[in-house]
């Protein structure tokens, strides 16, 4: 019950710089917001205004270096590397533009992976592998190696890996980049799916047509939030 | 499972990538094996118990030596040591023994060639060696009966209960086994006793030092008790011996004790922890370039490791998951380190000759073996915990694979680096001139000129009877063996007309000499030098140069002498030629030859040899070069005396010059291998360093082609960090050779005249060297098209 209450994200004034050198770039700037469990927030904006650090930032890839982000409750500005690979491990999967599996994995491992880090036993793996591998329509590719599926395909063995350990948070970036517009929209389709099945959805995209998909946009510019609400119109 | 996964990953990638594989396999492999072997050897020798030998720890050995300066010989040998042990049993037991090998022995079915232990009673009873059969030498009468070790009465009696009072034969007689001892192979003899061993006693209660005083014996005098007696009180003895020997009192005698096991290594302990030394620094040297090489491999893989971090892994369990990779790497490194080792170890009695002793003892213990699983552990953990963690995830995760990816770990992949070059530039440097000085040694320098000659020689014992023998049957019996010699060389002129006959004694090679002390009367300074018994035509055939006045002739007696120079400097410091027809004692001097090296390392005294008027008959054949000679063409060259010379032998003197250097060549080979290998390691290095320098580089080295930029500049931008790193570990590695040579000098004589000028010229040659390994792969990736590149990044 108390879980309901908390936001599962819960981010407060937050800051955070890029320096090389003498040059300082303000990639996030005074952001706060909260996410709901079950919500799918859309988070678009220009080319350099700091999607992808913001969802680094909540993916707990990246740091941060003021304010505060909490994730179901739990501070996360003083998280070890390991505490934080923990707390991926448990509630966050993400998806890239740019697939991130492993080649000399098959798809099979690629998508344990996540639960062979959790200590799951082998029956238990075999299971929740098969049912993320179906769920993405790709059951039948499970002996594959990456490099033998198209573009599309690998992105939903991206999403079966991020969904295969059920996460709290599902962190998608850009996810049909790297897409023509077919997979683009299968894609889509599929996170859509999950949306409805109940999973919260982070998702940054600078394509209107998938951001309409969300429940809720988030619109950046200069690392600041200059829009947000439910189905923003953007002009 | 995620394990199990890992694993099978690296054992794939044990054969899909042979470019990483083999290189790690085979230098870690060949190197862990060379450190086996080298533990095994300092295990055995230093550590484990000294086989057969009890309480070895109340076990020592007096030497006495008589000091000639550039040689020494013992004092003591049976006789003197009976009365030696006379003197000073009271302080506990005292024991003699002396080895012979190869000596020729018949049992009732055949031949054998064993090592003989001649042996003070009860020396097996003082060392603790088992008793298996019969009686011990202190209950027995010992001169009746010989001993053999457990593998001649296995080998040669397939272990018969009933071998004891069966006969064995040597030299002619034939002597009852009273007893089977273990095999003792700890003794500090020289030569050092095989297994195949049998033991002949003395009784050193009778035997007393007459008038007439011999000294020169293999032997070692072995103490079993608390303590020794003091220096004073050797001395008190020598004196007493002095007294009965007066001749022996003008000359310099070294008194000194040592630990057993001391004695039996000499002074090849410091040989033990050079080889330690070297081989741990080789495995350094192969240990730092992997860890560089699987930098550079890891590097590649940085994306996937940030995704194992992505998916919940620790660092610590990302560690331990590349340590699983690594260890389908370290595991075969092992395997072949163990099985290369088996096999050095059963050739280590050839490759290392006398340089060790107890060769034959050595093995791969269970302590060494479990040394050899720690240090690959070490290694393991070394190759897998510089892992290059993403300190940025989202970076990683997030790269594109253009532009010039960010070093990670530079500054340890730098010092890895620098510190490979820096020990490469010393093993390099060190054994190169080492195996120079060995070159040097077995090739050049000799003094005479190596030619087809060959010493024949009859191998009967002359009998002691000749000299007892009242003067006129003595004088006829000298003519009757010196007619003797003069019909054998007739023959063989005869059968080989082309031929060099003489009646020297020696070839220059040789190590049969006598050592002479006398006095120079006109100094009045003792001098030692050795004997060598040459006819006229000696120096002529080996191409000895004569400096002053003349060689041998017919007419001259055994009185005249030719001196070599370094013995006519010490005779007179002004013009050498003045000592022609000096008086030297009773010889007078009629020539003074060039220097030539020998074995004594004394100054050389030639007398003119005349036929040998003993049974025992000694002849030196040269023969145009591409004939051979051999006993059996001997044999039947010398016709009906043929049956009086059953062990005729016949030796080339290039046979003799091959076995005479067998363990300098050995030791030039094992040392130009570790020169080879060090080289090979620090080129493997250098190359994988340059190539994973300019492969990061590739993407803006492709947009400089792109952009007009010139090979030479391009070279430069791609090789400049790995020259300057090279420049640095070669720096340092030069100044700490220096250092380390300059310090090891007082050690080891091989490196006292170490050749500084040589020292820089290696240093440089190796700069050059390495700076082609440096610069190829730069050339690779430089001469490659821009727009290939580009579409390829």
């Amino acid at each position: 019950m108390t879980e309901q209450l908390i936001p599962l994200v819960q981010v407060d004034d937050l800051h955070k710089e890029f320096r090389q050198g003498n040059i300082a770039t303000l990639a996030l700037q005074g952001i706060s917001l909260q996410i709901q469990r079950g919500d799918f927030v859309a988070i678009t904006g220009p080319s350099g205004c700091g999607k992808s650090t913001l969802l680094n930032v909540l993916g707990l890839l990246d740091s941060f270096d003021s304010g505060s982000y909490q994730l179901s409750g739990i501070d996360t500005s003083t998280l070890t590397v390991d505490q934080r690979s923990k707390i991926r491990n448990k509630h966050i999967g993400f998806v890239f533009q740019s697939f991130n599996l492993i080649d000399s994995m098959t798809v099979f491992d690629n998508v344990a992976l996540p639960l062979l880090h959790r200590g799951c036993g082998k029956a238990e793996v075999a299971e929740k592998v098969e049912h993320a591998l179906s769920a993405v329509d790709m059951a039948h590719r499970s002996a594959f190696y990456p490099n033998q599926l198209s573009g599309g395909q690998q992105q939903r063995i991206a999403i079966a890996r991020a969904l295969v350990g059920s996460p709290d948070l599902l962190l998608v970036d850009e996810p049909t980049g790297n897409l023509d517009s077919k997979n683009g929209d299968a894609v889509m389709q599929m996170l859509q799916k999950l949306h409805q099945q109940g999973t919260t959805i982070v998702m940054v995209t600078h394509d209107h047509r998938y951001s309409r998909c969300a429940s809720r946009q988030i619109q950046l510019l200069d690392g600041q939030i200059i829009a947000s609400g439910q189905k923003l119109e953007v002009a | 499972m995620l394990y199990l996964q890992r694993f099978r990953f690296g054992l794939k990638r044990l054969f899909l990538q042979p470019a990483l594989s083999v290189p790690v396999v085979l230098s870690l492999g060949l190197t862990l094996a060379a450190v086996l072997t080298v533990l095994s050897v300092y295990y055995t020798l230093m550590i484990r118990p000294l086989p057969q030998i009890q309480a070895p720890e109340q076990l020592s050995v007096r030497n006495l030596k008589v000091d000639f300066g550039a040689t020494s010989v013992n004092l003591l040998n049976q006789s003197i040591f009976a009365h030696f042990k006379q003197h000073l049993q009271s302080y506990g037991q005292w024991g003699f023994v002396s080895a012979v090998t190869n000596e020729r022995v018949q049992t009732s079915q055949q031949e054998h060639q064993l090592t003989r232990l001649d042996a003070s009673a009860g020396v097996p009873e003082l060392l603790g060696v088992q008793l298996l059969l019969g009686n011990s030498s202190t209950a027995a009468d010992q001169n009746s009966g010989v001993w053999i070790s457990e593998t001649v009465w296995q080998q040669l009696y397939q272990r018969d209960a009933e071998v004891i009072g069966q006969t064995l034969s040597y030299k002619g007689k034939a002597h009852k086994i009273a007893g089977v001892y273990k095999d003792v192979l700890a003794i500090p003899t020289s030569p050092e006793p095989a297994a195949l061993q049998f033991w002949h006693f003395f009784d050193d209660t009778k035997q007393k030092s007459s008038g007439q005083v011999n000294f020169g014996s293999s032997g070692v005098t072995i103490f079993r008790g608390q303590k020794q007696p003091d220096e004073a009180t050797i001395q008190q003895w020598l004196q007493q011996f002095l007294q009965d020997a007066p001749e022996l009192s003008k000359l310099s005698i070294v008194s000194s004790q040592r630990d057993y096991r001391a004695e039996i290594l000499g002074d090849k302990v410091k040989l033990i922890w050079l080889l330690l030394a070297v081989t741990l620094t080789l495995l350094l040297i192969a240990a730092l370039n992997l860890t560089n090489l699987l930098l550079a491999h890891y590097q590649s893989r940085s994306q996937e490791f940030a995704v194992q971090m992505l998916t919940g892994c620790s660092v610590f369990r990302l560690k331990l998951l590349v340590a699983v990779e690594n260890l389908s790497l370290v595991l075969p490194s092992v395997i072949l380190g163990v099985l290369t080792s088996l096999w050095l170890v059963k050739s280590l009695p050839f490759l290392a000759g006398d340089s060790l002793p107890l060769l034959h003892t050595i093995r791969l213990d269970a302590e060494v073996l479990a040394v050899h699983c720690l240090l690959a552990v070490l290694l393991l953990v070394l190759f897998s915990w510089p892992l290059p963690i993403p300190a940025q995830l989202a970076s990683a995760l997030s790269a594109s694979g253009k532009g010039q990816t960010k070093q990670q770990n530079s500054v340890l992949v730098n010092v890895l680096f620098i510190s490979q070059l820096t020990l490469s530039t010393i093993i390099i440097c060190g054994s190169v001139l080492l195996a120079y000085q060995g070159y040097r040694h077995i090739y050049t320098g000799y003094g005479f000129e190596l030619v087809n000659s060959y010493m024949i020689d009859t191998n009967t014992k002359v009998d002691p009877g000749l000299v007892a023998l009242p003067p006129e049957e003595m004088r006829a019996s000298m003519l009757h063996y010196q007619q003797r010699n003069e019909l054998l060389q007739q023959k063989v002129r005869q059968r080989w007309p082309e031929a060099i006959v003489m009646n020297s004694r020696q070839q220059p090679v040789d190590s049969r000499y006598t050592i002479r002390t006398m006095t120079d009367e006109q100094r009045n300074m003792p001098m030692t030098f050795a004997v060598s018994r040459v006819d006229s035509q000696y120096f002529a055939t080996y191409g000895i140069p004569l400096l002053h006045g003349r060689t041998f002739t017919a007419e001259d007696s055994e009185q005249a002498i030719i001196i070599d120079l370094t013995l006519a400097r010490q005779l007179s410091a002004e013009d050498p030629a003045q000592l022609i027809g000096r008086r030297q004692g009773i010889e007078h001097i009629v020539g003074i030859v060039a220097p030539v090296k020998n074995l004594s390392g004394l100054p050389m005294w030639y007398v003119n040899s005349k036929p040998l008027f003993t049974e025992r008959q000694l002849l030196v054949v040269v023969l145009p070069e591409g004939q051979s000679l051999t006993a059996a063409e001997v044999q039947q060259t010398f016709g009906e005396f043929a049956a009086e010379y059953p062990e005729l032998k016949v030796e080339s003197m290039q046979q003799h010059w091959l076995n005479t250097t067998r363990q300098d060549r050995i030791n030039f080979y094992l040392i130009s291998a570790i020169a080879a290998t060090a080289l090979l390691l620090a080129l493997l290095g250098i190359a994988g360093m340059s190539q994973q320098q300019s492969r990061r580089k590739r993407y803006e080295i492709a947009v400089r082609m792109a952009t007009g930029a010139s090979q030479r500049q391009l070279l430069w931008f791609a090789g400049r960090h790995s020259g300057l790193i090279l420049l640095l570990g070669i720096m340092f590695g030069s100044a700490l050779t220096l250092l380390i040579f300059n310090y090891i000098s007082g050690y080891f004589s091989l490196f006292k005249v170490m050749n500084w000028q040589a020292l820089l010229l290696l240093e440089m040659v190796f700069a050059a060297v390495a700076l082609v390994a440096m610069l190829w792969p730069c050339w690779q990736v430089v001469r490659h098209d821009p727009i290939q590149t580009l579409r390829n990044q």
